[in-house]
């Protein structure tokens, strides 16, 4: 069965209203995410909910990208 | 429509759903493309159709309470989301206003009456479907709440 990770992007400290969108891949700390027209650090990940049938329920905290 | 089937597979809305479910819910999608800008849906209208992004990035603006000419951007979605999923549960009007952001942006659209039929003349799809849209709500609800926290 394919994973598929629902992530909810959340920026903390910032006007960004975050996004919800379905990846194969896990986001890991440290990634580097566009998110409309900004881009922003992934810096923690936590499983919002447990997962059921193949969807995994995340939630990404984001902060500007350091420039 | 059976092409898109293994794209139905990868959405949250149809999960537990066997192949041949997929089938029938395949038979009721129509696909259609926006470009970056296009109004999806305009918040206050009354909706019929349930949206899903296949491909693409919309983002959801709602009135400014004290002056709706102008409009805040309260939710990015993108692949696999679901859009006028409360219409379906409430018969309101649109919440929000979605628009296209990213170009070119797929969406796969249902009307209500479709699913509505479908769910009624398969109680095991219909319960699966009102199961996941709950999920999808409330993943939804979980998002905003810890913006707003």
């Amino acid at each position: 069965m394919v994973k598929i990770y629902k992530i909810s992007y959340v920026v903390i400290d910032n006007h960004h209203p975050g996004a919800i969108i379905n990846a194969r891949q896990r986001p890991l700390a440290g990634d580097i995410i566009q998110l409309g027209q900004e881009q922003f650090e992934v810096y923690e990940v936590l499983e919002l909910t447990p997962p059921s049938e193949g969807f995994y329920h995340i939630q990404a905290k984001c902060k500007p990208k350091p420039t | 429509m059976l092409h898109i089937i293994p794209i139905l597979r990868e959405i949250e809305l149809f999960s537990s759903l066997q192949d041949e479910d997929l089938h029938l819910i395949a038979e009721i999608c129509q696909e259609r493309t926006y470009h970056k800008g296009d109004i999806i849906s305009s918040q206050g209208e009354l909706g019929n159709e349930v949206l899903i992004i296949t491909q693409g990035y919309v983002e959801i603006l709602v009135d400014d309470r004290r002056d709706p000419l102008i409009k805040r951007i309260v939710a990015n979605l993108g692949e696999g989301q679901i859009i006028g999923e409360m219409g379906l549960v409430d018969q309101g009007t649109r919440s929000a206003t979605v628009r296209a952001i990213d170009e070119p942006t797929f969406v796969q659209v249902i009307e209500y009456k479709d699913l509505k039929q479908l769910c009624e003349n398969n109680t095991k799809i219909g319960y699966i479907i009102m199961k996941n849209l709950a999920a999808d709500i409330s993943f939804k609800l979980r998002h905003a709440n810890i913006l707003s926290g």
